[in-house]
Order: C-alpha cells, then structure tokens, then sequence
C-alpha cells in the first residue's frame, strides 16, 4: 500500500468508524458484530477499490454497504445458531435501554432511517440520498417507523 | 421519540477503544498481501505455459457468485442461435470487472457474426451481422439488484472516430436485460465492429439510462483518435481479431449514420416475456443526431 492510499484509508477510518459502528448497531446483535461489519466492509474497500464521485458518495457507499453487512451477519447467526441455543443467542444481546432496543427492534427499513435520523440529524432528503431511496419513501419509513416505536413503548410501559 | 434520549442510549454502548488500530492493521496486511499475489500473477505471466495456468485459476468476483453463462443470457433472452455460438469454439470469453458508479460490471464474452439475430429474413435481403456481449451488473454495496433496467449505458466505440459519431445509436445498437438472484444481465447487441478489428475498439459502460456518448463523458484526440473516460465511465478493450479488420466496410458503417433511416420496412419482432426489457437506440429517421429510444 502505498503512502498516499494509506492516508486515504486511515481518513476513513478515522472520519467514519463512529457512525459506521452506530448505524451497524442498529442491525447488529452485540457491539462486537457491530465491529465486524464495518471492519468487513473497509476490508472490502482494499478489495474492490470503488472509485467515488465525492465525499458524499464516499460516505453513502460505506454506510450502505455497512448496513447491509450487519444484516448478513445477524441472519448468518440466526441461521446457524441450533434450535436449543436461539435463547442463548438473545442473551448474548448486551442491555441496551428501552429506547434503543425498541428501535433495534424495527423492521430494518425502518431502524435505519429512524437512527439516521435522530441520533445523526440527518434531514429527510440528505438520507434519502445516502440510502439511495425517494425522498416520500424516507419520510413514509420515518412515520411508520415512529408509529412502530410508539406501539412498542407502550406495550413495553403496559 | 425523544432524542437526546436515544443518543444517551447509543452512547452508553461501548466499541472496542483499539478499534481503529486493529482496523487500519488489518487493511495494511490485506493491501500487503493483495500486492504480493499480483507480483506473483506478474511472474507467472512470463511463461506461456504459466499464463495459461493463471488464466484457468483466476476467479473474478463475480465468478465466485455464481453468474449465469453468456449462453445461459442468451437463452434468457429467447434466442436459442445466440446461446448455441456463445457455446461454440467462436464464443470470445473475457470475464473482465470494472467497477461504474455503484455496480460492479463484468463483461463476460462477445460473439460476432451472422445468423445470430432473433429477427431473421428482413426484406430487401439485409443480412443480420451482428456482435453480442453479455455483461453482469452487481451492486459494489453488496445489496441485490431487482429492476431490470440499470443506470447504466453501454455502446461500442471506436478508436478514431468520435465517440458522438460511432456509438450504439449510430450502428443499430439495442438491449435485452433481466435481473436473477441479485445479478442485472445485459445482452448488447450491434452491428457487427470486427470491420473496425485495426482500431482499438471498445465497449463503454458508463452512469445514465440511455444516454448517447457525449463531450462530458468522454474524451477524444482528433489529432490521435484517442478516446479516454472521463468520471466514472469504463472502456472495455473487446479482443476482436485484426485478420476480420475490414476498412471499406467499417467505413461504410461508420458514414451508415449519416444516411436517412427508411421507414417503409419495420422488422417483425417476436413477442418477448414480460420479465425482460427490451430497448431499441436508433436516430430518428432524416433527422442524424436525434436520438429515439423505444422501449418494449
């Protein structure tokens, strides 16, 4: 690697690891796949070597990407957990509260928008365009996505 | 939902603090290692024998998901006599990645001839000879692709010409595509460019659905005939035969563009299913330049 794509990595790296590791621990099981994920998907960047437009694509394509990785790897674990263990795989979940459960809880087309939206204030338009999805679409996921919450805040009052 | 709540919440959850240590080490032994196994590539090229070797065992991305064959597209797309010469000893294979934009695009063979069109005896004894390239499409963040038109162009172009002069609208380009398992194919077809074989000639891929190649995308020497991409366009170099090289005709190709179309004579077409995306570039008739896009 050379010194200049060292430097490249390592601005990533430092820029975007804290919102990465958030978002994927919106899908992820334990703060440790949370790491996985986004470790997986800088290694896939050594890889691939995607060119990007700017900043912001550069951005989008790591959080998308990201996302989809804490996906797989929460499906690979439920898939390959036996039967008996399901319950131990649910213990492994640390004690997150009752806000961010609830939201990790969400469909995820769901969770992702709500966290993007109120833990990095984003605006509606500037997620849909790091998901990559119409603007009515975001704020749709948004308001069913809070109706959701809500539901699930009142059972968990109840 | 209460905000500052839920940033308490998220905040309160601890990451590994040697996160971005382990990180950064890890991706400088992956570059290591991706550096030593592309010098040891180097090394095998040397010898025939060896290049052949490095030839049979390297597996593309692309390869490693399990793509469809370019016979297998062509079957797809309803041409039985395509996907028997992409089986034949005439088949070019080229399984070459490059990434455009956000997909991961593999150009993964081309076959030139005659013969190998859906639409067969055309009146006036028009003789169908055509190229077709079969090229996979995958998303570079891993989601799959489901629609089957991607924001993607793709036209032939011709080292010497200007890529607004030759392009898949000048030489009756059009394409069939489909999405399975996550992968968007895309069967290319045009007038057949092995005349052009004496010419670097490529096949460009580059961001937008059906735009002509224009003075943005692309760059060309007038003084050298050199085309280069610009932004995130990709010129696929297409391994054509320099003995099939036909100056007279590929000079009647490329002036093709300026005659006016004829009308009187629409192809019969055969009925496509519903799962496939069928489009037609072509200029519009005694009007060279104006672009008609028609999709089925």
């Amino acid at each position: 690697m050379d010194r200049e794509q060292e430097q490249d990595l390592r601005r990533m790296v430092e820029t975007y690891s804290p919102m990465l590791l958030r978002a994927a621990l919106t899908r992820a099981t334990t703060p440790a796949d949370a790491e996985d994920a986004v470790q997986d998907v800088f290694l896939r960047l050594v890889v691939k070597r995607p060119r990007f437009r700017d900043g912001e694509h550069e951005k989008a394509w790591l959080l998308r990407c990201v996302l989809n990785r804490a996906s797989d790897l929460r499906r690979r674990r439920r898939d390959d957990a036996p039967l008996d263990q399901l319950a131990d795989t649910a213990a492994e979940e640390p004690d997150y509260g009752p806000l961010l459960s609830a939201v990790r809880s969400l469909p995820e087309a769901y969770s992702a928008v709500i966290h993007l939206y109120y833990y990095e204030g984003y605006s509606i338009k500037e997620i849909a365009k790091l998901l990559a999805l119409p603007d009515p679409t975001v704020g749709t996921r948004l308001a069913r996505g809070r109706e959701r919450l809500r539901e699930l805040l009142k059972e968990e009052a109840i | 939902m209460n905000r500052e709540e839920y940033r308490v919440q998220v905040d309160a959850v601890s990451f590994s603090p040697d996160f971005q240590a382990r990180t950064m080490a890890r991706l400088q032994a992956l570059a290591q290692e991706k550096e030593q196994k592309s010098m040891k590539k180097l090394n095998w090229r040397t010898g025939l024998l060896a290049a052949a070797l490095a030839a049979a065992m390297t597996v593309t991305a692309a390869a490693a998901i399990a793509l469809l064959r370019p016979q297998d597209v062509a079957r797809h797309a309803g041409n039985e006599a395509l996907a028997a010469t992409f089986e034949s000893k005439e088949a070019i294979a080229v399984n070459e990645e490059k990434t455009v934009g956000d997909y991961e695009v593999t150009l993964m063979g081309l076959v030139n001839g005659e013969g190998l069109s859906r639409v067969e005896g055309l009146p006036g004894g028009v003789v169908r000879d055509k190229t077709y390239a079969v090229l996979a499409y995958a998303r570079t963040d891993g989601a799959p692709i489901e629609e089957d038109v991607p924001d993607l162009t793709v036209s032939p172009l011709v080292e010497g010409y200007a890529p607004w002069q030759l392009n898949a609208w000048t030489l009756g380009g059009g394409t069939c595509t489909f999405a399975e398992n996550g992968i968007l194919y895309y069967l290319f077809e045009c007038d057949n460019v092995e005349p052009f074989a004496d010419h670097t000639v490529y096949l460009a891929v580059y961001p937008g659905t059906h735009i002509p190649p224009s003075a943005e995308l692309f760059g060309f020497d007038e003084a050298t005939g050199d085309i280069e991409a610009k932004g995130d366009a990709a010129l696929f170099v297409l391994p054509l035969d320099k003995a099939k090289a036909d100056p007279e005709k590929a000079g009647a190709l490329a002036e093709g563009w300026l005659q006016p179309q004829g009308v009187e004579s629409p192809e019969p077409e055969e009925d496509l299913p519903a799962d496939r995306t069928t489009v037609i570039f072509s200029e519009a008739p005694n009007a060279p330049g104006e672009v008609l896009i028609t999709e089925k």
